[in-house]
């Protein structure tokens, strides 16, 4: 621990003297209003030819970099503003002042920023995706809302478990292995109709970044990806209202100046209730209840010109009552009920200092409370299941860009994780004895850096360093074993007394080489570590799947990333091409033993196997985003792999030998095809066909009295047939007055057009009788293949806005 | 497409128009099973029990055979129950595909037992030693009728049937995990059911050639009273983990499909078994019973307490288990329900005169004895069968008359 913080410090001073040892410069700041309002625009992209680099302006409207002095050509950009073009003559500190023009409508709605215009050649990151909102929207997705999960899995090396996934897996990492964030605070539970729909309340997302390679250095606790959520800043003097009413679920959001200048607010909600529409689809789900609901407000208050304070809470909530798909015994009941909460705070102060570096601080807090209720049949009582995770975390970050050559940011953040791995309560009942897991309380303290600057002309490095440190602290009850795995006793912890601490340095590392004018070859690395992981032994966890973080038992997952990639663009034609390769080793991945169960489980350690994973895999991109024409090809080749390393051969999986992943899929393609004809008309089509997801076949059958056993030796030893659908929009606008207040449009879905049987599994049951016998043949057993949506789901929605 | 344009009404109205339609099929589609089969894997299967009579054990091998995939029986083993303390050992006899013991053999509660089994090939395994529980009395068993008892995936409908549950204490002073059986007598409808064929010479004659024939199949009674045996098709089993002590009321045990109306006579076996046994066939309940959701567990190895004696890498599946057993016995009057029937019910259709197929015409076939079929009812079981429409004029103890 000593030497990683030393090397640390040392390397911030680094950046320090780096910093200071160019030469005389000047201050080009750049104030950027609304020409109608009169008022600062935030967000605005300022592209700077000569140096080739640029920014975004803060709320207060402003842009500062500092250059030698010279001649600049500026390009201004923004959502829905003419483009401005400056020259600037700059020999001294000097503010250019520009109003801009607004342009009702754009016929692309794909705007380029002049950073991102450039990024895929410039940026020494690697493997990131930044989208907007915009972009969310174009594409087609299920019952006429756009969705932020699902649209991520058109990206390379993104895909999920099928129709039905708790999440995203990333270049072959497992669910829980994504740091999934909405303005800072985590999200545990990621999806609402367990894996239909995602919680984020889309009308006021203003866009998600997805990192994937060197992950920059303010981020930490997981190690496959980060996916940053983020909520549009209600900048506003108007009122503007959005929304939508449809048949699973109604959307509603606002934006609205509380006191002029100073205090604004965005809420935005939605809610589902879809009771009536699961006994029409499957007769199976007639007693299936599916309520739920989420909302995101954000306030943003502007105390002075060079403070910005927002506050964001995010709710979601769902409650589902499905027939019993999981008992516990000695409980007479016919159904589950699932009621699964979180709420998130999340408070950030941004300070610009005078010299325009400024100093982020946050403050987050996040509550997630999974319950699973078993009311009793014939009797006036529920026996409740409960778990909750509550993480509260500080980080205060400062950055500085003021010179063109070099760019940095160092931080610190302190995260408490306090899990409640479950209890159950009998309520007035007598049926069950209470249940009440010990408590687990982790610390990580993380400090960094990272700092991006120019080695030559053409060489670009991006140089993080971050050092997380984590504690298990009491109160704790810890199991201990002999050598033979036998439980011996139970050590007790006093509250804050540290039961096992890890200290680990997280390097982050990216390189670029310009090759021409418009192309790159860019090189990274990452390591990464992750103390908390999601528990389970099914497709897809459950909203009650059990989380747990690291302990004696349980180490942190590792891992290493390593990338190399080759960008182009394609400036005239507006094309970006990319070929990045990865390779991802991985130690300590959860997965389960043999007959595990976890279910308030008191020896989870005894439950779980740890193993080595590699992921390895070719990512080819090619992104039209300008033109009548727009949209994005991808191919990608990958493969995930996972091996134990146990002694005792009933703990071996596949005999210890390499095996498939869940999340192994050799090949995938995806792509999005955009034709925006006119103004009135945007027609889009997806397509995703990829590798299907291994599963388990057996190895053979027995009988044991009248029930066929399938005997299974080797885990995913087998394909799903390969998955592909085709989706379709057609996006009607049917304003021609720009100026009009009221706005709306008409979508029109089709969610897998040629209605494709995607199974989601495919399982054994016995045979009964002659029942599907032309189908089964003699096997000893039959097999079903179930399939989430089997078929096309088209839609036909009204979304409007009113301003 | 030329824009629509809205009054200023519709204007301020937030409200938005979404039509869904949805085309969709059925969830579940049978589809052929696949297999990565292996030849020769060993499963052992194997009881020490409490209730004299009870213990067994079964040999099975994998075998891939004419195109069909399939376990045989290993005839010619040795296999020994051997008491760990004492070391009495216990030959259990080849019978009807099953190994099994002495009538009079049981084991006493906390004794310790393993089993030995030398195939005829010399490969010999052995079994971990297991402790007998105690035996835990049922205190009660009862049926219920449910008209959606299980979901057959196959028909998409539910299937009916009784639904059987039991109460009893759990002991507060042990930790007991409970496995269930179900064994149910009922009277054989027919001896033999020929589809497209006669019952000639002791087997089905196929007349599928045979251009007048218009029947599907034929049915023929038996010749003597016959009592077809059931057994359950699903895995239950019990812990007591979060209800250590408490009285265990309305335990569901059995589900006994409702697939005819004929009295049906169950006999529920609770076998006391250790917490591995009892992970071992919740294992096998995730397999069998708990596969078919979007959240189901994943498959695992069924690798139980086998290990061979000359190479310990060399693991034979299965499971011996020392289980205290208890049986409780209820008869259920189904010929009183007027409920329709679950599955594919045949109606009889005796040979009669006229029809195009091989004579003499044949009515009847013997009953057979195996472990689904008896001739040979205990008059214990035969009893609760006196005064139904089943024995009407029938001697039970002559059993060559048909009832």
């Amino acid at each position: 621990m000593k030497y990683s913080l030393h090397a640390c410090f040392l390397w911030i001073l680094l950046l320090g003297g780096l910093t200071s040892a160019y030469g005389q410069e000047y201050a080009l700041s750049v104030s950027v209003t609304d020409q109608e309002t009169n008022e600062p625009l935030s967000g605005v992209t300022v592209y700077i030819t000569q140096c080739e680099c640029g920014g975004i302006t803060n709320p207060s409207g402003l842009f500062v970099k500092r250059l030698a002095s010279g001649t600049y050509d500026l390009t201004l950009d923004y959502l829905g503003y003419a483009t401005q073009q400056i020259k600037v003559q700059l020999s001294a500190n000097q503010t250019v002042k520009a109003a801009m023009e607004v342009v009702q409508e754009q016929l692309s709605e794909v705007v380029l920023t002049a950073k991102k215009r450039n990024q895929n050649v410039e940026s020494p990151q690697m493997g990131v995706f930044e989208l907007s909102s915009r972009e969310l929207a174009k594409m087609p997705a299920a019952l006429g809302e756009f969705d932020v999960l699902r649209s991520i899995t058109m990206m390379a090396g993104v895909n999920n478990a099928g129709d039905i996934s708790n999440g995203v897996s990333i270049r072959g990492g497992s669910l829980d292995q994504n740091l999934m964030l909405l303005e800072s605070a985590p999200v545990f539970n990621p999806t609402h109709l367990f894996g239909l729909f995602s919680v984020f309340t889309p009308e006021v997302i203003s866009g998600v970044d997805i990192y994937r390679a060197n992950i920059p250095a303010k981020y930490g606790g997981r190690i496959a990806s980060v996916v940053d959520v983020k909520i549009t800043n209600p900048y506003t003097d108007r009122f503007k209202l959005e929304g939508g009413i449809g048949l699973i679920s109604s959307r509603l959001s606002l934006t609205t100046p509380l006191i002029k200048d100073k205090l604004m607010l965005l809420a935005g909600g939605r809610v589902g209730f879809s009771d009536l529409l699961f006994p029409l689809l499957v007769p199976r789900l007639k007693n299936t209840r599916a309520n739920f609901s989420d909302h995101t407000i954000k306030l943003l208050y502007l105390p002075s010109a060079d403070d910005q304070i927002t506050y964001t809470n995010f709710y979601s909530k769902d409650f589902y009552q499905l027939d019993l798909i999981s008992s516990i015994e000695n409980i007479v009941s016919s159904a589950n009920q699932y009621d699964f909460s979180t709420m998130n705070h999340s408070m950030k102060w941004l300070h610009t200092f005078e010299n325009n570096t400024n100093l982020t601080t946050k403050l987050v807090a996040s509550d997630y409370q999974p319950k699973n209720l078993f009311p009793e049949v014939d009797r006036d009582n529920v026996i409740r299941y409960e778990s909750r995770i509550r993480y509260l975390s500080g980080q205060i970050e400062y950055f500085n860009n003021q010179t063109s050559k070099i760019d940095y940011y160092v931080g610190g953040q302190i995260n408490r994780y306090l899990i409640e791995p479950g209890s159950l309560d009998p309520g007035s009942g007598n049926s069950i004895n209470p249940v009440r897991l010990g408590e687990e309380t982790g610390d990580e303290w993380s400090v960094y850096g990272s700092a991006d600057f120019a080695l030559t002309p053409k060489l670009t490095l991006s140089s993080g360093f971050r050092v997380s440190q984590f504690n298990l602290v009491g109160p704790y009850k810890e199991a201990l074993y002999d050598a033979d795995e036998n439980f011996v006793n139970t050590l007790n912890y006093q509250a804050r007394e540290k039961v096992i601490s890890y200290t680990y340095p997280e390097p982050r590392i990216g390189l670029n080489l310009k090759v021409g004018e418009q192309a790159s070859l860019k090189a990274s690395y990452a390591r990464m570590y992750q103390y908390i992981q999601n528990i389970y032994n099914t497709n897809t966890p459950l909203p009650t799947s059990r989380w747990k973080i690291s302990d004696r038992y349980v180490k942190p997952q590792q891992n290493d990333t390593y990338g190399f990639g080759f960008y182009k663009d394609f400036d005239d034609a507006g094309l970006e091409l990319s070929a990045e390769t990865y390779y991802r080793n991985t130690s300590n991945n959860l997965t389960y033993k043999p007959g595990a169960n976890f279910f308030l489980s008191r020896a989870i350690e005894t439950e779980v196997v740890q193993a080595d994973g590699r992921s390895y895999g070719l990512e080819f991109g090619l992104h039209k985003k300008t033109g009548r024409f727009n949209g994005f090809l991808n191919y990608t080749w990958a493969r995930s792999l996972l091996k134990t390393n146990e002694a005792a051969p009933e703990d071996r999986i596949n005999n210890n030998l390499w095996y498939a992943s869940d999340f192994d899929r050799p090949h995938t393609v995806n792509a999005t095809l955009n034709f925006e004809g006119d103004l009135y008309n945007k027609i889009s089509f997806n397509f995703v066909g990829q590798t299907g997801r291994p599963y388990t076949i057996a190895n053979g059958v027995y009988k044991q009295q009248n029930v066929t056993i399938p005997i299974y030796l080797n885990r995913n030893n087998a394909r799903l047939p390969t998955y592909h659908r085709l989706d379709f929009s057609w996006t009607i606008a049917y304003s021609k007055d720009p100026k009009r207040r009221f706005k709306g449009d008409w979508v029109f879905t089709i969610y897998n057009i040629y209605g494709r049987k995607n199974p989601f599994n495919i399982y054994y049951a016995q045979r009964n009788g002659g029942v599907d016998g032309n189908v089964f043949l003699s096997s000893p057993l039959g097999a079903y293949e179930l399939t989430a949506l089997r078929g096309t789901l088209v839609s036909l929605s009204y979304n409007f806005r009113f301003q | 497409m030329q824009p629509k344009h809205w009054s200023p009404l519709s204007r301020v109205l937030f409200i938005a128009l979404t039509w869904v339609f949805i085309l969709l099929n059925s969830c579940v589609e049978a589809v052929p099973p696949e297999f990565d089969f292996q030849d020769d894997l060993i499963i052992i299967d194997a009881l020490a029990s409490t209730a004299a009579g009870t213990s067994y054990a079964t040999v099975q091998q994998t075998s891939y055979e004419f195109g069909l995939y399939r376990s045989k029986t290993i005839s010619g083993c040795t296999v020994i129950l051997v008491n760990a303390d004492t070391q009495e050992r216990e030959s259990l006899f080849e019978s009807e595909g099953s190994y099994i013991s002495d009538p009079s053999f049981k084991v006493e509660t906390k004794s310790r037992w393993y089993i030995e089994v030398q195939l005829p090939n010399g490969q010999t395994f052995k079994s971990s030693v297991e402790t007998t529980p105690e035996e835990v009395q049922i205190q009660a068993i009862k049926d219920n009728f449910n008209l959606e008892m299980i979901y057959d995936e196959g028909s998409e409908d539910y299937t009916s049937g009784h639904e059987i549950r039991i109460d009893f204490n759990d002991p507060a002073d042990q930790r007991n995990f409970f496995f269930y059986q179900y064994r149910a007598y009922e009277q054989e409808l027919y001896c033999k059911l020929c589809e497209y064929g006669v019952y000639r010479n002791g087997d089905c004659l196929s007349q599928i050639n045979n251009p007048a024939l218009t029947k599907e199949y034929y049915t023929y009674l038996c010749d003597v009273p016959c009592w077809k045996i059931s057994y359950n098709q699903d895995i239950n089993i019990f812990s007591d983990e979060f209800a250590n002590g408490k009285t265990v009321e309305d335990l569901l045990v059995a589900n006994v499909p409702f697939t005819s109306n004929q009295d049906i006579l169950v006999e529920v076996l609770q076998l006391n078994v250790s917490q591995d046994a009892y992970k071992h066939f919740r294992t096998i309940k995730d397999l069998v019973d708990n596969n078919s959701g979007f959240n189901a567990p994943l498959p695992a190895a069924l690798i139980g307490n086998f290990t061979d004696v000359n190479d310990p890498e060399q693991i034979a599946l299965g499971r011996f288990t020392a289980a205290a057993a208890t049986t409780e016995t209820l008869f259920i009057r189904r010929s009183l329900r007027s409920e329709p029937l679950s599955g594919d019910l045949k109606s009889p259709q005796p040979e009669i005169l006229g029809d195009p197929i091989p004579q003499p015409l044949t009515y009847m076939a013997p009953c057979i004895e195996s472990i689904y079929r008896t001739s040979d009812l205990e008059a214990e079981r035969l009893r609760y069968f006196q005064g139904t429409s089943i024995l009407e004029g029938f001697d039970p103890t002559n059993t060559s008359q048909t009832p």
